[in-house]
C-alpha cells in the first residue's frame, strides 16, 4: 500500500479549476484585495507593450484566471488597432473642388500691411517709460548743443553774446576798430611790419634764454644748499 | 514632395499647391469635424469652412511639425462654434454610424469589409457613450495622434490632467466596448 501524502489534494474533494479560483479569490479578498484594480492600472501599458517583463508575466498569470480582465485587454487591443483608422475619412467627391472654389475669390491675409505711423506713435507714447526717455533725450541733446563749438545755443549761453545780441552796434565796435588798425598797418608798408615781427621774434627768444638761465641759477643754488647740509651732517656724525 | 516644400508654395499663393494641400488634409479635417458633429453633411460644410479659415490665415501657418495640431485646432474651434450655435452637444446614440462607414474606404473583400464595419461601428458606438473631456481625449490622442502637450494646449487643461485622464478615458472606452459586445475580441475578430 502506497504511503499517504498529507499535502496531496484529496482525490475525493471538488478540487477543480473553479474551486481553485474561488479559493484564490477568497484569500485575496481577505488579504491584498482585488487584483483586477492593479491590472487596470497596468492595462494600457500592457497593450502598448510598454510593461517590463516581470509585471507583464504577473499580468499574464492574472489574465489566465480572470475572464473579465481578459475581455478588457481584448477590448483595449481592438481600440489600439481600430481608433487610428478613424482619423481620416473621405468627405466624398467634389469636396476639394468646393474648397478651392470657396477660397478662389477670397484673398488670403498675405499682405501684412506695415503699421501706420499714427499707430506706432500712439503705442510709443503710451509706454510708461516715455517720460524718462524724453527727459534723457532732451538732456543729452542740450549737452551736445552746448558743447559743439559752432552751436548757436552755445553762443546764446555765453553772456557776452547775449549782450551783443542786445546791443549789436556796441558789440561790433571793437571789431571795426581792429579792422581799421590792420588796414592802417597795411598801408604803412608790409616791410616795416615784417621787420617789427622779426624784432618781436628776437625779443621772444631772448626772453626764453633769460628764463632758462634764471632757472639754472635757482637749481644750482638748491643743489649747493643740499651739499652743504649733507657735509655738515656727516661732520657732526664724525 | 516634402510637406515643408508644399507649405512654402501654399504660403506663396500657389493655387496648385493649395489644392494639393486640401487633398492631403481633407480626410483628417473632415474626420474630426464628423466626430464632433456626428453628421456628414454638417461635417462637410464645416470642413470647408475650416479650410477657408486656414486659407485666410496662411501667413500664420506653422511648419510641418506643428501643422496638424494647428489644423485640428482650427477644425475643433469651428466645430465648437457650430455646436454652440446648435446649443446642444451630439450624444453618442445620435451618431449615424452606418453613414460614417459608408464613407470610409472599403476593405479588400466583402467578408473583411463586414468585419471591419462591425469593429468600427462598435468602437464608434462606444465612443459616443463617452462624455466631455474623455471623448475629446480619445479623439485627439488615440484617433488623431496628437501629443499630450498639444492636447493640453488645445483644450487649455493642465498637462497632468490630460495624462491621467487619457489613461482613464481609454479604460472607460474599453469597458464600454466590452459591455456593448460582451467579448468584442472573440466576437468580432474571432
Amino acid at each position: 500500500m502506497a504511503p499517504i501524502d498529507p499535502l496531496a489534494p484529496d482525490p475525493g474533494a471538488p478540487w477543480d479549476l473553479a474551486a481553485q479560483a474561488d479559493l484564490t479569490r477568497a484569500i485575496l479578498a481577505r488579504t491584498s484585495g482585488d487584483p483586477c484594480r492593479r491590472l487596470q492600472v497596468l492595462a494600457c501599458d500592457l497593450v502598448d507593450g510598454l510593461l517590463a517583463p516581470l509585471p507583464a508575466e504577473l499580468a499574464a498569470t492574472h489574465l489566465d484566471h480572470c475572464p473579465a480582465c481578459r475581455n478588457l485587454i481584448a477590448a483595449l487591443g481592438t481600440l489600439r488597432t481600430v481608433l487610428p483608422t478613424l482619423a481620416s475619412l473621405d468627405p466624398g467627391p467634389g469636396f476639394t473642388q468646393a474648397v478651392v472654389q470657396a477660397t478662389a475669390h477670397r484673398a488670403p491675409r498675405l499682405t501684412i500691411s506695415p503699421p501706420s505711423f499714427h499707430a506706432t506713435w500712439t503705442r510709443l507714447m503710451r509706454r510708461p517709460r516715455i517720460c524718462f526717455e524724453a527727459a534723457y533725450l532732451g538732456t543729452a541733446a542740450g549737452i551736445l548743443a552746448l558743447n559743439v563749438p559752432a552751436s548757436t545755443l552755445r553762443q546764446l549761453a555765453d553772456p557776452s553774446h547775449l549782450t551783443a545780441l542786445a546791443h549789436p552796434r556796441a558789440a561790433v565796435a571793437p571789431v571795426v576798430q581792429a579792422a581799421k588798425v590792420q588796414a592802417l598797418a597795411f598801408e604803412t608798408g608790409q616791410r616795416q611790419a615784417v621787420h617789427a615781427a622779426a624784432e618781436k621774434g628776437g625779443q621772444a627768444v631772448a626772453n626764453r634764454v633769460a628764463r632758462v638761465k634764471a632757472f639754472g641759477r635757482r637749481l644750482l643754488a638748491v643743489l649747493k644748499g643740499w651739499g652743504e647740509r649733507l657735509t655738515a651732517e656727516v661732520g657732526a656724525k664724525k | 514632395m516634402e510637406l515643408n516644400d508644399l507649405l512654402d508654395l501654399v504660403r506663396g499663393g500657389d493655387e496648385l499647391a493649395w489644392e494639393a494641400f486640401v487633398r492631403r488634409f481633407q480626410g483628417r479635417v473632415f474626420g474630426l469635424a464628423y466626430q464632433y458633429l456626428g453628421n456628414p453633411e454638417d461635417a462637410r460644410d464645416l470642413a470647408q469652412e475650416a479650410f477657408v479659415r486656414v486659407y485666410q490665415n496662411l501667413p500664420r501657418m506653422p511648419q510641418e511639425e506643428f501643422l496638424l495640431p494647428w489644423l485640428l485646432t482650427i477644425t475643433r474651434n469651428a466645430s465648437l462654434d457650430q455646436l454652440r450655435r446648435r446649443k446642444a452637444r451630439p450624444q453618442g446614440g445620435d451618431l449615424p454610424v452606418e453613414e460614417l462607414f459608408a464613407l470610409s474606404s472599403p476593405g479588400p473583400n466583402p467578408e473583411q469589409q463586414h468585419l471591419e464595419w462591425a469593429r468600427k461601428s462598435q468602437v464608434h458606438q462606444a465612443l459616443g457613450e463617452l462624455t466631455g473631456l474623455n471623448r475629446e481625449l480619445i479623439l485627439l490622442k488615440e484617433i488623431h495622434g496628437l501629443t499630450l502637450e498639444d492636447i493640453a494646449r488645445m483644450l487649455e487643461v493642465p498637462l497632468g490632467t490630460v495624462k491621467s485622464r487619457s489613461h482613464r478615458a481609454r479604460l472607460e472606452l474599453a469597458e464600454k466596448l466590452t459591455a456593448l459586445g460582451a467579448g468584442p475580441a472573440a466576437r468580432v475578430s474571432g
